[in-house]
């Protein structure tokens, strides 16, 4: 039977989403005062015009009252799933205003991206947009890779920060309580923000020749695309633009970073850094990463798109570090992505689903996940090698030895076919709207896997019913979904419930 | 408090350092691929 919601159980959501509300208006400031010293006086109204309606919303649940202030898992997973909803649609307010947008929904299409870390755009121009909003889109993939929930854990007191912690897709809580990771996390952003900003800034402009303010703005934004695993960028030619190989590194070894657990970040500081490498976790990238690589070079070799070994190796790497990590930055067109054709086209697309680490802001099915269903498939064969009545108990290394029961593999296959299911999702939507396969799957897991690569189906034109198909598998695959079921149970609940 | 502080700046320079490390050698690891590639079905 399903329990109907009561009014303190709106309440309480509502309470926490004012909280949030609050955080993002906090957030918008910046791009706002940005705004009004640079003179840009149309994004700065249409920054105001958000923070007002953020600070307005987040000042309302302030009055609410409730009886009981406990936040269950179902409230935490509810309030997670809105966030996702609520935050890009008010983002999104300067976008729509800023006229590089062909709709409304493009501007919340963009804003989506942004804050699920995927990367994939819908602006018109962006070239010539105003650095108050271009700085604005990056803040979203800061925001949301980093964790609006995680801010909010930080500055807010209160109980139930654990169910909102694990609800924004994290599994691992480092230390020993969720408020001390949530401010570990933000300890290893804020180093590798002066480190990474400092080195692409100097890379900006020692070597390519950037004035000072211009090196800082490329490198701020940047390094939020690439430590949140994003893919947004300042222009639209993406890392191309730079045609520097050096800048080409740095902005891996971020991507790199923000594709690691933070379980491992944390043992890389305070040690011991050798387990860390004896992990599963670390082990299955670093396979799945050489494996995906090899693949998607043999598949260039053969295509003959580029001349030598050279070309192969520099493409080949940035663009496969890139979808491995679900950053989505690029070095090419989408144009000449797309002739990817062969091993090539599998490599990217294996990569891109495979993800990054749990835990990170990077997407897909992710590495724990794909050891253990590796080690799962070797449990079933060596079971069915064994007399009747052998029973084998397993275990494997994460963070210390670890027992793996029948219950962890059938969690870990059901996220696993979800996430094929999702990316079957996509592509059968653009099939229907006559994309070749090809196309359609890359795009696809792109956008589930939160990516953001793409081999141009993506644009302003492309049918509106695609537009909301990605939209939706941002939103899922950036949660991994089980915020999402429980916000449609809920809404069940409600509707049906007694 | 000052110690907690050295050990944090010292663990997070040494975690970018092996950030920075592992670029390379996967850099070099792509580039034998490459090569690798090129001699297989180039």
């Amino acid at each position: 039977m399903l329990i109907r919601p009561e009014g303190d159980d709106f309440r309480i959501i509502g309470i926490q989403l004012g909280r949030i509300a609050l955080v993002t208006a906090l957030a918008g400031t910046i791009p706002l005062v940005w705004a009004i010293v640079g003179r840009e006086w149309v994004p700065a109204t249409a920054f105001l015009l958000m923070v007002g309606v953020l600070a307005l919303l987040g000042a309302a649940s302030r009055f609410i009252e409730v009886q009981h202030h406990q936040l269950e898992w179902s409230h935490g997973m509810v309030v997670v799933a809105l966030t996702w909803l609520l935050v890009p649609a008010v983002g999104a307010i300067p976008l729509a205003l800023s006229g590089h947008y062909g709709s409304v929904f493009d501007a919340y299409f963009d804003a989506m991206s942004g804050l699920s870390t995927t990367g994939l755009v819908l602006i018109q121009d962006l070239d010539h947009l105003a650095p108050s909003l271009n700085f604005w889109r990056h803040l979203l993939h800061f925001l949301g890779g980093q964790g609006i929930i995680i801010a909010a854990l930080t500055l807010f007191t209160g109980s139930g920060g654990t169910t909102l912690y694990y609800g924004e897709a994290r599994e691992e809580r480092i230390l020993p309580n969720v408020r001390s990771t949530a401010r570990f996390i933000w300890k290893v952003a804020a180093y590798h923000f002066v480190i990474g900003v400092m080195a692409l800034a100097s890379v900006a402009f020692f070597l390519l020749g950037f004035g000072a303010w211009r090196s800082l703005f490329h490198a701020v934004t940047i390094f939020f695309a690439a430590f949140d695993t994003g893919g947004f960028s300042p222009m639209s030619t993406s890392i191309g633009y730079y045609h520097s190989a050096v800048f080409e590194a740095m902005a891996a070894v971020l991507m790199v970073a923000g594709a690691m657990s933070f379980g491992l970040h944390f043992a890389l500081w305070r040690g011991p850094r050798r387990s860390a490498f004896k992990n599963l976790e670390t082990r299955t990238i670093l396979g799945t990463v050489a494996f995906t690589m090899f693949l998607t070079m043999l598949g260039l070799a053969a295509g003959g798109i580029y001349s030598n070994a050279a070309g192969i190796g520099r493409q080949g790497f940035f663009q496969l570090v890139s979808a491995h990590t679900g950053t989505g930055f690029a070095t090419i067109a989408p144009g000449e992505l797309a002739l990817w054709g062969g091993l090539a086209f599998g490599g990217m697309t294996m990569a891109m689903a495979l993800g990054g680490m749990a835990s990170s802001t990077a997407g897909g099915v992710k590495s724990l996940r794909i050891g253990l269903t590796i080690r799962n498939l070797v449990n079933q064969i060596r079971q069915g090698l064994l007399p009747e009545r052998a029973i084998q108990s397993t275990t494997y290394f994460q963070n210390g030895v670890r027992r793996f029961t029948p219950e962890l593999g059938q969690a870990v296959m059901t996220v696993s076919l979800l996430f094929v299911a999702l990316f079957l999702l996509g592509t059968g939507v653009a099939l229907g709207y006559g994309y070749d396969l090809q196309e359609a799957l890359f795009e696809s897991v792109s956008a589930g896997a939160s990516v953001g690569l793409s081999v141009g189906v993506t644009e302003p034109t492309m049918p509106f019913m695609l537009k909301l198909t990605y939209v939706v598998q941002m939103w899922l695959g950036r949660l991994e979904f089980i915020a999402v079921f429980s916000l449609v149970g809920f809404l069940v609940a409600w509707v049906r419930g007694r | 408090m000052a110690d907690n502080r050295k050990s944090d700046l010292i663990g997070g320079l040494m975690s970018f350092a092996i950030e920075a490390v592992f670029i390379l050698i996967l850099g070099i690891i792509a580039a034998l691929f490459a090569v690798l590639a090129v001699a297989l079905v180039g």
